[in-house]
């Protein structure tokens, strides 16, 4: 992309901001004095990045709701957790073990939901918690998938908690296998006797709000050789898919 | 056994919801319908009963659906309901007479100082355990009857039936004019001002001082027992349970023994604490309730307080305020300070409730400096649920002679985690949340699955339930004294000069 063509997507966004109701192609070549080409390009890769929306009738333009959140900053973490509530409380209910949900604040891991493991264990509420992001399955998943967390992994240099903490190139590799398989399982990577099955949430729109998880001993999150249980990873993914639908609702 | 899973209708009073649980008492689907409010004249609220046991028929098939079973695969249904509200309906045709009159609904208050004057008040409320107010469904019963003689000759001679919703629901669902069953259990009788609490059933004296035949009322049932078998919606099913929805809450939060309570939070909050085989009198302005009766064994009781204003606070700072978007995002404003900065709310928009009773009061907000900000605020928002939670508790202890030392919570507003430890940091006991929300559905399938076996007692329920989360006390005993002094004066401003807040305090060493 060259500087002209950031400049004329901003400009762009301007002029449909300003407009008030949707725009047409015509308009937006006139307006920025191009081809209707160009602007049909233009127009079609802000769509896709969320910042437009297209109306399905007229074909016209109006802001889309990316453009709308870029002042807002990320979506309220009280908020998400009440809207994800029911779904949070029926993974733990099903799957018998920790439930957590949560967002990247930095390098970090911030807790926002938590849910207990339903054998009336003691156990307290993690929530406001931070886990170091590259150690942590939610933090995988943010850090490979979360447009912020893809900025965080490329500049910052982690370090090792356990003997198996990935760091560097296998880190690297980790995270290119979450973006294919849309999963992470981290075994003892944070803390030696712990497995986190982490899978992303999704709000409006294709980009990654938050994580949700299972935390628990790995003996019983793993099968013989280490791998996840599908059980489990089974009703993580129902779970996300049932959180997503709320919060795209809710956000 | 094949038939494995036990089916609940939750009635309540903006949308009737249909939850199928498995035999482990865990929720497996949901269908709702929501129904229509009417607003006939100020003041009145009312429901069109066939529109919501028209609901029923929808919804109950479509949970069945989505669950991907069959009426084959039901062991039992169970239903719990908005409680008081009265409906009459002519047994031949099936038919109600008029809109059914809600809990809501406010228009026999001219009714009440009239009502007061029959019997010294002290005796209903021994009797029947309620304080007359417009909650109850025997003035409502008195009002409808008044409006028309005719009415009241067909009552008379049980040509025109009166039931609460879990009444109506039952007669339609074992043949309506063909035979339909006519009950009620003791839990919704107990709050209908009728009923003895010792006798458990309707009482002649009461029934005279309302103007209500006896002819009309439904047979009074426990809780958990053979109510009858559906002939349609769900065909040779047993209906295993009835229930009101805030006792059905405390059986699905396995509150069974004496001193265990829990609190549901939403737009009001209700609290039961569950006081064991005796009924417990309230010299705090609590009601007394049947808490539940299974089988034949005898009822348990409750005292009962509820909060007029908790999430609708937080409602009125959203919306009157428009301090945040949305309720959730309260506690993350709470959360930009770290105390209340000195300022109280207390939020007597209609009167304060239990334990204070005072109409009269108005809402106040104290301690407003130039210090204060909307932080701080939504702290006193929050705060003034924790400090109403407080003084029914107080009021319940004192009456009841236990303490309680655990408080289990549910409703919308648990999922505000800065408000539940506010609770248990003034309360200083912990307060728990169960793993299943949807507990006035669970209690009911609970004691419906009883009734038919599918759970063998108490104690098996009791272990099934389990905790989602649980905050523990975090204050010093100094700094909550002080804060609750806040919280007094405040409430002694809500009524003007010269009031002291009557809350108990808790009997103690
Ligand atoms: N996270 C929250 N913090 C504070 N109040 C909340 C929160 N979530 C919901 N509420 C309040 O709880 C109420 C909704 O709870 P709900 O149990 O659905 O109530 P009801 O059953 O009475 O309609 C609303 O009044 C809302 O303002």
């Amino acid at each position: 992309m060259t500087l002209r063509s950031v400049e004329r997507a901003a400009v762009l966004l301007r002029l449909v901001a300003a407009q008030g109701g949707p725009i047409g192609v015509s308009d937006v070549a006139a307006a920025l004095g191009v081809a209707k080409s160009s602007a049909h390009e233009l127009l079609r890769t802000l769509q896709e990045v969320g910042f437009l929306d297209q109306d399905g009738g007229t074909g016209r333009y109006r802001l889309g709701e990316g453009a709308r959140r870029l002042a807002q900053g990320p979506p309220d973490t009280n908020l998400l957790r009440s809207l994800a509530t029911n779904c949070v409380d029926a993974l733990a209910a099903r799957s018998g073990e920790s439930a957590y949900m949560g967002v990247l604040r930095g390098a970090d891991v911030l807790v926002v939901h938590h849910v207990f493991r339903p054998d009336d264990s003691s156990q307290r509420v993690e929530v406001g918690e931070r886990h170091p992001a590259h150690a942590s399955a939610m933090g995988q998943v943010l850090l490979a998938l979360d447009p912020a967390g893809q900025a965080v992994a490329r500049t910052w240099v982690p370090v090792s908690l356990t003997r198996r903490t990935l760091i560097g190139a296998a880190l690297s590799a980790r995270l290119a296998a979450v973006r294919r398989e849309q999963l992470a399982c981290a075994v003892g990577e944070r803390v030696p006797e712990l497995a986190e099955i982490a899978v992303p949430l999704r709000g409006r729109g294709p980009s990654v709000v938050a994580a949700v998880a299972l935390i628990g001993h790995s003996d019983r999150l793993t099968d013989a050789r280490g791998r996840p249980r599908a059980a489990l990873v089974a009703h993580v993914r129902t779970a996300a898919s049932a959180i997503s639908a709320d919060l795209a609702g809710g956000l | 056994m094949s038939a494995r899973y036990v089916v609940a209708i939750d009635q309540g009073t903006t949308s009737t919801r249909c939850i199928v649980f498995d035999h482990f008492g865990r929720f497996v689907s949901v269908a709702q319908r929501e129904h229509r409010q009417w607003f006939p004249e100020p003041g009145w609220v009312e429901h069109d009963a066939l529109e919501i046991w028209a609901n029923v028929v929808r919804v109950v098939p479509a949970a069945l659906a989505k669950a991907g079973i069959g009426p084959d695969d039901v062991a039992a249904l169970g239903i719990a309901n908005q409680r008081e509200t009265a409906v009459l309906w002519d047994r031949h045709t099936g038919r109600p007479v008029a809109r059914a009159v809600t809990w809501q609904d406010t228009r026999v208050a001219p009714l009440l100082a009239e009502l007061a004057q029959r019997d010294p008040p002290r005796t209903f409320r021994e009797r029947c355990g309620l304080p007359l107010s417009t909650y109850a469904t025997a003035p409502r019963l008195t009002w409808l009857l008044r409006s028309s003689p005719a009415l009241r000759q067909r009552a008379a001679s049980a040509d025109v039936l009166f039931g609460t919703m879990e009444t109506w629901l039952t007669w339609q669902l074992t043949g309506g004019p063909q035979g339909g069953v006519h009950v009620t259990d003791v839990t919704n009788a107990s709050r209908t001002m009728l009923m003895d609490l010792r006798t458990l059933d309707w009482d002649d004296e009461l029934c005279a001082a309302f103007e209500v035949p006896r002819a009309m009322l439904p047979q009074i049932r426990p809780t958990a027992t053979t109510h009858g078998r559906a002939s349609t919606v769900l065909p040779g099913v047993v209906i295993g349970a009835l229930m009101g929805d805030q006792q059905a809450a405390l059986f699905g939060q396995a509150c069974y023994s004496p001193g265990e309570a829990k609190c549901t939070y939403g737009t009001g909050a209700f609290l039961l604490l569950n006081t064991g085989d005796q009924p417990v009198a309230s010299s705090h302005g609590l009601a007394t309730t049947v808490a539940h009766q299974v089988g034949d064994e005898p009822a348990a009781y409750a005292l009962e307080g509820s909060i007029a204003m908790t999430g609708s606070l937080v409602q009125w700072f959203r919306d009157g305020l428009s301090l945040v978007r949305t309720a959730p995002e309260i506690e993350t404003l709470a959360r930009t300070v770290n105390d209340n900065g000195g300022c109280y709310i207390v939020p007597a928009f209609s009167g304060l409730f239990a334990p204070h009773w005072r109409p009269d009061a108005r809402g106040v907000i104290t301690g407003l400096t130039s210090y204060v900000t909307r932080g701080h605020l939504a702290r006193a928002v929050l705060e003034a649920t924790a400090w109403q939670t407080v003084d029914v508790v107080e009021a319940m202890n004192a009456d009841s002679g236990l303490r309680l030392n655990t408080l289990r919570v549910d409703g919308g507003m648990t999922s505000n985690l800065l408000l539940m430890q506010m609770i248990s940091d003034r309360l200083d006991v912990p307060v728990e949340r169960p793993m299943v929300h949807e507990t006035v559905s669970l209690g009911v399938a609970y004691a419906a699955g009883l009734t038919v076996g599918l759970w063998p007692d108490l104690g098996v329920l009791r272990r099934s339930w389990h905790r989602g989360a649980r905050w523990t006390p975090d204050m010093t005993a100094q700094t909550r004294e002080q804060q609750r002094s806040g919280w007094r004066t405040a409430l002694a401003q809500t009524i003007g000069p010269g009031f002291t807040p009557t809350a108990a305090r808790p009997p103690g060493p």
